[in-house]
């Protein structure tokens, strides 16, 4: 449909309109405008913005300081638009010509009626606000709005969509990286034969050689039954263990804590065999305990299986209070009260003396864990060790002295518990380490026992351990100074 | 805060056994009393609650009948012969003394010899894997250390006892009164977080 777009507004009307039907300007091109002006809205000339009809309504005022200020055109160049122009003499003979050359200075005012003012065009009566790049609505009910969105049909560009293939475009690059993941995905998912390992590699010689010679050096002592290896010097925490069992009154009470697994209850076994046989010969009285799940029936077979010379009898010369569960809250619960906590004993009999009953002998006098005259605790476990000196050792201390602490742990304990000996004053007031410290309080007590039977294998035992270290070290270091190993950085041999 | 009830009660119980410690206070002793003993209650029904779950995931184990469910069946029964050998006859019964001396004491000391075989491998192949100055060090100290530990061939070398004793006694000290003050120090961080709700454990 042919349109004719408004000079004024540039809004499209359709053809054979004379008054634009947004901005109510005339659609018919004025004397002096561009001729294509159906295609071409007057732009960029000033004062042009209003339009031929704003401009006749314009008071009569004397020329615009800017068509005064703007030079003539020089070299007889054609004058720019809405500069005055010089018209052509065929032109100026005519009526229109002559009008639009002569201004009519004196031109009055047109007064226009009430109903015609309003409809003026929004443009021409709105105040003109910044320059903004939002858009201003001239037409309906928010007509001289600035930035609403608009509402016209042609603001929303209609247009088919595009259409998008189904087809992924790749590269041939990107197809062989995918072809690559994919590959090896699937590996990943496939079932490979587990490559079969050589039965006798140079690593499983090595090892099996190590047991063999381990178990040979421990076996050898026993073989040819030779007992050659002194017994090691017994150091001052051993002598102080040792004076504080001397000490000990006739008929001592003493409470005796399992606290080791049974998987290391060889080395503690020995270690502990010296301590307990000095106990069980000063005729002291045991009360044995564990925070352990295995330790009661550990205690049952260590007093079956070392110390059953002395012939000591449950819930007479011993009792045996069995378990006591909750780690460091149990062993704060028993340093508080030793009744409530452990009531019974393993065999589900009255432990304590209480009124009706007289309690067992091992337990005769003891009202508190200070009524005890010694605390020796078994322990493989720095842990344990540390709950034992932390939760129950402040509260051996009592007005008339101090129940001493005498611990037993096994070698791997050592560094942890040694510190608490050392400490001024003392947390533990005696200490026998491992093998070689059962073996030093034997020296002492002058008796066998397990710790003089296990010396020597296991000094065998760990003269091999530092022989094969020492051949393997050597054989290690060699073989990385090799200047065609070197070079591989640290690489395993076959 | 998902359960401010028990954030609160936690909070309560540490407080009261905490000032147990420092104020001498009928009331407040026997409450801490109260409060320990029920700890050891619930140490206990948590013991059992782990052997109930250990025996029905092994039963699952067992029905499934997967490749090692033969081990699942084996610890079964190894679990119900000593409930009910230790519940009939008590756990210093010999029968039960019988079991543990030739059942637990013998496979757990065999781990410990092959843990002893495996240390003694590695060990003599520590200067091959690395040898820094470090590595050198501590495979130094463990000869030393081991040839300390017993007479050789029956005879003492002068000065090693010594030399081990000053090893055990000032450096392994010295690393160990460092690595007792840092977990003390760990233990009253997490208290006071405990204490103050900051850290939640239980799930509050």
């Amino acid at each position: 449909m042919a349109e004719i777009r408004c000079p004024h507004c540039g809004r499209p009307n359709p053809a054979g309109r004379e008054i634009c039907r947004f901005c109510l300007g005339e659609l018919r091109p004025s004397p002096g405008a561009n001729p294509e002006g159906t295609s071409h809205p007057p732009t960029a000339a000033p004062g042009a913005a209003q339009g031929e009809g704003a401009s006749r309504l314009r008071p009569a005022e004397g020329p615009r300081p800017e068509e005064e200020a703007a030079p003539p055109p020089e070299g007889g160049g054609e004058p720019q638009e809405g500069q005055g122009r010089a018209l052509p003499e065929w032109l100026q003979e005519t009526p229109a010509g002559r009008g639009a050359a002569e201004k009519e200075p004196d031109l009055a005012r047109a007064e226009l009626p009430e109903w015609l003012e309003s409809m003026r065009p929004v443009e021409a009566v709105a105040p003109q606000p910044p320059e903004t790049a939002e858009r201003l609505e001239i037409a309906g009910p928010l007509a001289g709005l600035r930035g609403a969105l608009p509402a016209e049909p042609e603001a929303i560009p209609l247009q088919k969509p595009p259409a998008y293939s189904g087809k992924l475009r790749v590269t041939a690059a990107q197809r062989a990286h995918a072809d690559l993941l994919k590959s090896v995905v699937e590996e990943e998912g496939a079932i490979r034969p587990v490559p079969r390992k050589p039965a006798f590699s140079p690593r499983h010689f090595w090892r099996w050689g190590v047991g063999l010679a381990l178990v040979l050096a421990i076996l050898w002592p026993a073989l040819t039954g030779s007992q050659g290896s002194p017994l090691p010097a017994f150091p001052e925490e051993v002598a102080e263990a040792n004076r504080l069992i001397a000490e000990l009154p006739a008929g001592a009470r003493v409470l005796l804590a399992f606290d080791y697994e049974p998987g290391l209850s060889g080395e503690m076994d020995a270690a502990a065999s010296a301590v307990v046989d000095h106990l069980m010969l000063r005729g002291a009285y045991l009360a044995l305990l564990s925070t352990s799940p295995t330790g009661p029936i550990l205690a049952e077979r260590f007093l079956s299986n070392t110390q059953a010379s002395h012939g000591y009898l449950p819930d007479l010369q011993y009792a045996n209070l069995g378990y006591l569960p909750g780690g460091p809250s149990g062993l704060a619960s028993f340093a508080e009260s030793p009744q409530r906590a452990l009531p019974q004993t393993l065999a589900g009999s009255p432990a304590w003396p209480a009124p009706g009953q007289p309690g067992l002998p091992a337990l005769q006098g003891v009202g508190g864990i200070a009524d005890f005259d010694l605390l020796v605790v078994l322990v493989d476990d720095p842990l344990a060790a540390r709950a034992w000196i932390e939760q129950v050792q402040p509260r051996l201390q009592t007005a008339q002295g101090q129940t001493p602490l005498l611990m037993v742990a096994s070698a791997q304990a050592e560094p942890l518990v040694r510190p608490f000996y050392q400490s001024s004053p003392r947390q533990v007031q005696g200490l026998v380490t491992g093998v070689r410290g059962g073996a030093a309080y034997a020296r002492l007590t002058g008796r066998g026992g397990l710790p003089v039977e296990y010396w020597d294998a296991y000094s065998a035992g760990l003269l091999a351990s530092a022989g094969m270290l020492l051949v393997g070290g050597l054989a290690s270091a060699v073989f990385t100074l090799l200047p065609g190993r070197r070079s591989r950085g640290g690489e395993e041999p076959s | 805060m998902k359960a401010p009830f028990a954030t609160a009660l936690a909070i309560a119980v540490g407080l009261i056994v905490l000032l147990g410690y420092f104020v001498r206070l009928g009331v407040l002793a026997s409450l801490r009393a109260l409060l320990l003993d029920w700890a050891i209650v619930v140490a206990a029904v948590a013991l059992l609650l782990g052997i109930i779950n250990l025996a029905v995931v092994h039963w699952r184990k067992m029905v499934a009948e997967r490749a090692d469910s033969v081990y699942s069946a084996v610890l079964l029964a190894a679990l119900g012969v000593t409930l009910i050998v230790v519940g009939i006859f008590g756990p210093a019964h010999p029968l039960s003394l019988w079991l543990f001396n030739n059942i637990q004491v013998p496979v757990e000391g065999s781990l410990m010899a092959i843990l002893a075989v495996f240390l003694t491998v590695s060990a003599a192949r520590l200067l091959h894997r690395r040898s820094d100055p470090l590595s050198i060090m501590f495979f130094v100290t463990v000869v030393v250390v081991l040839l300390a530990s017993a007479p050789l061939l029956g005879r003492e070398i002068p000065g090693l006892s010594e030399f081990r004793a000053w090893i055990a006694q000032v450096p392994a000290v010295g690393g160990a009164r460092g690595l007792l003050l840092g977990v003390a120090l760990g233990i009253v961080a997490t208290g006071l977080r405990i204490l103050s709700g900051a850290d939640r454990p239980y799930g509050g």
